[in-house]
């Protein structure tokens, strides 16, 4: 996949006027909001100091020398940015794609929303970093709020994803030791696996005081489930398990299930205060995006 | 059971389709590579079975629906219920009450007779090619039935009229049962069609079904009996009728105002207010008031008359109201208005002297206008004469009524003469006196054309005759039986009681005779024929004792009085009192006046003699004798037929039933010599007993006495009976049951379908978005 199938200009002009904002006190979470406790070569002076050897000589301060004769190094103060790490599930059951997304599996359509997260938030020269993951994380992307690193999340989107099963719980035990800086969490799944195990580790993150943005990536088919007739339905993640039944007659069941499932995750959700987003990839994600920022401007 | 339509039946094998459908279906499928197994799994596992099972369900509906059509259009049978051969030909006798009743107009607006004809006609219309038909009705229950074919049978039933009068149940019934005697084949069936007015059902008419009952256990081949009950609501209905029509005179003489009343009864609940009443003779009206009549009431119209021209004339009483029975808002009363009476006294002990003679007063109390010098016409005219005159004066005077009056003795030939005046329809008095012989009346009166005895046979005289200090016998009382003299009580009991009777005749009439033992009267010649079979001794009159004064009695074709008493002051105060004239009146009136029966009931034979209809006074003599006359009969409905007269010596016009209401004219037209013909007409009036007017159901409980009595089904509608009969038949269809039951399948299929299967609805906002 190349970038520019990511990313399209239009979505990136749209994306690019949205700002994040933070609901909790996340550290730079907001640029411009806040200064950073700690210091860093920016365009905002803070101090001089003495010059020690092995400073680069591009940061004495030549004015100051030819004032005092002394050697003084000139420190700015460093905005620090926000530090987010878009989870990327991309495990088999996200490979489905129905016919009313435009032939977009959820996978394709969470690859493009973090694409789209990735530059507004290099654009506001804030972290991002990137997990993707099945049953195992699987690439791991350090957040860097150098817009350089763009390519480089991209370039990690792009792999294609893989027909593994879904371990919500386990592979957030797994990434959780190594966000050692505390950051927005930025999880974009489909949420078909263990809840409980999910909720465990939801609670693991929150209490690395994490903020968690959840986008559930659904297809419109998996939220009415309007099949009829006879259907083999397989198994995305575990190609040998096949079940052949009459739709219609297990549509009622099933829209049960689901919104028994929906509810549990909302639950979930709201107890351990992750933001839950569910996302139809039949609309435009950049939509979607934007009406949830909205609504974080408005009630944050 | 059996399958009416069974290569229908077949459809059945239709439920291969929905099978292999099903089959077919199972084996073809798509595979959709889906993701949220995780959901979809745990869904499979929790409802395999309740699905598998639903599917299965669902194909047996599937399948059920072409069966069930299949058998429904099959039309199975269950013959279990069958008690009959179903395909053999039968006969079904239809008897139809079309009595006045069955005219009264439902709430829908249809009269009983439509909805029974109605009826009648859809179960014929079910008959096949080869049944017979009788049509039996109430009006033409002694005419001779001729079975038909149901087509005919519809066509004839289509004339039919609530004309008739009343109708007895048992008439009804016999007469269809015996119809059903002539049919052609062995089943036979019997429909009576009826309102079940209470008229129709009373104790002596249950008693008559029992009767008929027992005829028909006798039969080898009982017919099977329905009855069709039509009319059930009667107590709803709303009628306005003319009960009567009555003339307050016993006879009418032309020139002279009579009295009338008419009786109108409200049958309704609610009074009836300003309804006009208008008065008609002959077609024109004479007199129009109105009246208001309460809720459940009756009230009397009276209207004073004259009528000048002899002959009989139609008298009509209608009320104009809308109500159930509109037939019943006319009533007419036939009046035979008669010339002046000529009446011939015998006196047996005439005077010179004023009111000495034996008839004077009689003629004074006959002829009160003449005496009084007063210009209004008598209704009689008198002649005295002496008893040898007795002969001579009958031919000259012609008279309607004789009075002997204390007349001692009568020759053979006298009583000849008086003899066949009373058997051609003469009427005569005899009044006792001092001087009748008791063998010249107590012997037979005998002529060449029969031979009659007086009313009661003179005794011994009893009181006595003469005397200052005699002492009258007890006071006795008049009988109600006698209407003419009804108006002489006035309220008063003992109308009689002022008469004093000092001595009278004992006068033994048969009865008496027979408790006596007394040896009867035997006739001289026994070659004429005794004319007294039949006639009863009525007593008139009779004193404390009980011994009668006055008694009545029919002979041949007129009648005889006997009085106890003369006509005189000799042995009673009878002429002196004020209830003389009016009593004397009244009974001559009667007597000579109500001689030809001009009114009778629907039903009823009419008899008109034909002397009466030949002309009389000077175009008598120009009669061409040679020629015999013609006699024609109009009815009611206009048809004009000739009409032969009975070869009697007194030849008579006779109506065997007349089966419509209204007038029946008749016609002669005689042939008068120089080749000319003059008509002479009469008429006589059929009118319906008022009993039809009262709209009021038997007691259902009578109902089915009656129908237990006969063993026969009630019904109240048509299609019931048609269901039972086919049942009889055929057995019972169940094709509606089946049909129920489809019903009930494909609303379970679509049910299932739609809710324990699978909905096709999309509840989006049930699984939708945060």
């Amino acid at each position: 996949m190349r970038i520019l199938d990511l990313l399209k200009p239009k979505d990136l002009a749209r994306v690019s006027k949205l700002q994040v904002l933070a609901r909790q006190v996340v550290e730079g979470f907001c640029s411009g909001r806040h200064r950073s406790p700690h210091k860093g070569f920016s365009v905002e002076f803070k101090e001089h100091r003495t010059y020690v050897r092995g400073d680069e000589l591009r940061n004495i301060d030549w004015k100051a020398f030819g004032k005092s004769d002394r050697l003084y190094i000139r420190e700015y103060e460093e905005e620090t940015n926000l530090r987010c790490t878009l989870i990327v599930d991309r495990s088999g059951s996200m490979q489905y794609s129905g016919s009313r997304s435009g032939e977009l599996s959820k996978y394709q359509y969470a690859q493009q929303l973090a694409a789209s997260l990735s530059y507004l938030m290099l654009g506001q020269q804030d972290g991002v970093g990137l997990v993707t993951f099945d049953d195992q994380p699987r690439q791991w992307l350090p957040s860097r709020s150098r817009p350089s690193h763009l390519l480089a999340v991209l370039q990690a989107l792009a792999e294609d994803g893989s027909r593994k099963e879904t371990d919500l719980g386990g592979v957030f035990q797994k990434i959780a030791p190594k966000l050692s800086r505390r950051g927005l969490l930025v999880i974009l799944s489909d949420a078909m696996g263990d809840l409980d195990s999910l909720a465990r580790s939801l609670a693991l993150l929150r209490s690395a005081r994490h903020e968690i943005l959840f986008f559930q990536i659904l297809d419109p088919d998996e939220i009415d489930f309007p099949f009829s007739g006879r259907i083999q339905f397989r198994d995305l993640e575990n190609a040998v398990n096949e079940q052949t039944i009459d739709s219609k007659s297990l549509r009622t069941a099933y829209l049960e299930r689901f919104a028994e499932h929906t509810e549990k995750l909302r639950e979930i959700c709201r107890r351990h205060r992750v933001d839950l987003v569910q996302m139809p990839t039949d609309r435009p994600f950049a939509d979607a995006l934007h009406e949830y920022l909205s609504m974080r401007r408005r009630g944050r | 059971m059996t399958l009416l339509n069974g290569l229908l039946a077949f459809g059945a094998l239709a439920f291969t389709v929905p099978l292999t459908i099903h089959l077919l279906y199972r084996n073809r499928f798509r595979t959709l590579d889906w993701g949220a197994m995780h959901l979809l799994e745990n869904v499979i596992r929790i409802n395999r079975r309740r699905m598998q099972l639903m599917h299965l369900l669902l194909l047996l509906l599937r399948c059920l629906l072409p069966v069930l059509l299949a058998f429904c259009l099959a039309r199975p049978v269950l013959t279990g219920f069958r008690v009959l051969p179903g395909d053999a030909p039968r006969s079904v006798v239809v008897a139809l009450d079309d009595s006045q009743s069955m005219a009264a107009r439902e709430e829908s607006g249809q009269t009983r007779i439509e909805l029974a004809k109605g009826a009648v006609t859809s179960l014929l219309k079910s008959l096949s090619r080869r049944d017979e038909v009788i049509l039996v009705r109430a009006s033409h229950l002694g005419t001779p039935v001729a079975a038909s074919g149901a087509q005919e049978a519809i066509e004839s039933l289509k004339g039919v009229r609530a004309s008739s009068g009343p109708v007895n149940l048992a008439d009804l019934l016999r007469a269809a049962i015996n119809a059903s005697g002539e049919a052609a084949y062995p089943q036979r069936q019997i429909i009576a069609v009826s309102d079940f007015a209470s008229n129709t059902l009373d104790d002596a008419t249950l008693g008559s079904l029992s009767n008929l009952a027992e005829s028909l256990s006798e039969k080898s081949l009982p017919p099977t009996i329905s009855f069709l009950n039509l009319g059930q609501n009667s107590d709803e209905l709303q009628n306005l009728s003319v009960d009567t029509v009555e003339s307050k005179s016993p006879a009418v003489v032309a020139g002279r105002g009579g009295g009338f009343t008419a009786t109108v009864r409200n049958a309704s609940d609610s009074p009836i207010r300003d309804v006009r009443l208008a008065w008609m003779l002959d077609g024109a009206e004479i007199s129009r008031s109105t009246l208001t009549i309460a809720a459940r009431s009756t009230t009397v119209a009276r209207l004073t008359h004259r009528i000048d021209d002899v002959g009989v004339h139609a008298l009509a009483v209608v009320v104009e109201h809308a109500d159930a029975v509109l037939e019943d808002n006319r009533r007419s009363l036939a009046i035979d208005v008669i010339d002046e009476i000529d009446v011939l006294l015998v006196d047996g002990a005439p005077s010179q002297e004023p009111l000495e003679g034996e008839t004077d007063y009689l003629a004074i109390a006959l002829s009160p206008f003449a005496f009084g010098g007063d210009d209004q016409p008598d209704a009689v005219r008198t002649q005295v004469c002496m008893p040898r005159q007795l002969q001579k004066q009958m031919e000259l005077v012609n008279p309607d009524l004789v009075v002997l009056a204390n007349v001692a003795e009568l020759s053979k030939e006298e009583k000849s003469v008086l003899t066949q005046f009373v058997l051609r329809g003469g009427t005569m008095l005899v009044f006792d006196g001092d001087l009748v012989a008791s063998e010249t009346y107590n012997t037979p009166w005998e002529c060449a054309e029969g031979s009659w005895l007086l009313p009661a046979r003179l005794g011994e005289t009893i009181g006595e005759i003469t005397g200052e200090d005699r002492l009258p016998q007890p006071s006795g009382m008049n009988h109600a039986i006698y209407s003419p003299w009804d108006m002489l009580s006035g309220g008063n009991d003992r109308p009689f009681a002022e008469i004093d009777v000092y001595a009278y005749r004992k006068l033994l009439t048969p009865a008496a005779v027979e408790a006596e033992g007394l040896e009867t009267i035997q006739t001289d010649s026994p070659e004429t024929e005794r004319i007294d079979e039949d006639a009863n001794t009525m007593t008139l009159w009779s004193l404390g004792n009980g011994d009668p004064v006055a008694v009545l009695a029919r002979r041949g074709r007129g009648k005889v009085v006997q009085f106890a008493i003369p006509c005189d002051t000799a042995w009673s105060t009878l002429p002196l009192r004020l209830i003389f004239l009016p009593m004397i009146q009244q009974l001559v009136l009667d007597l000579a006046g109500n001689q030809n029966r001009v009114n009778v009931a629907v039903g009823d034979g009419i008899v008109v003699p034909a002397k009466r209809l030949e002309p009389d006074g000077e175009d008598a003599a120009e009669i061409d004798t040679k020629r015999a006359a013609e006699y024609r009969l109009e009815t009611p409905d206009r048809v004009e037929v000739v009409i032969k007269p009975t070869e009697e010596i007194f030849p008579r016009l006779l109506v065997a039933s007349a089966v419509e209401r209204g007038l029946y004219r008749f016609r002669c037209e005689t042939p008068m010599l120089e080749g000319l013909a003059t008509q002479t007409e009469t008429l006589r009036l059929a009118e319906m007993p008022a009993q039809e007017s009262i709209l009021r159901d038997a007691d259902l409980a009578r109902i089915e006495s009656a129908a237990e009595s006969v063993d026969a089904t009630i019904y109240n509608d048509i299609t019931e009976l048609q269901q039972d009969d086919s049942q009889r038949r055929f057995g019972r269809e169940i094709w509606r049951w089946l049909l129920g039951a489809l019903l009930l399948v494909l609303v379970a299929e679509l049910f299932l379908q739609q809710h324990a299967v699978g909905s096709s609805q999309r509840p989006r906002e049930k699984a939708g978005a945060l």
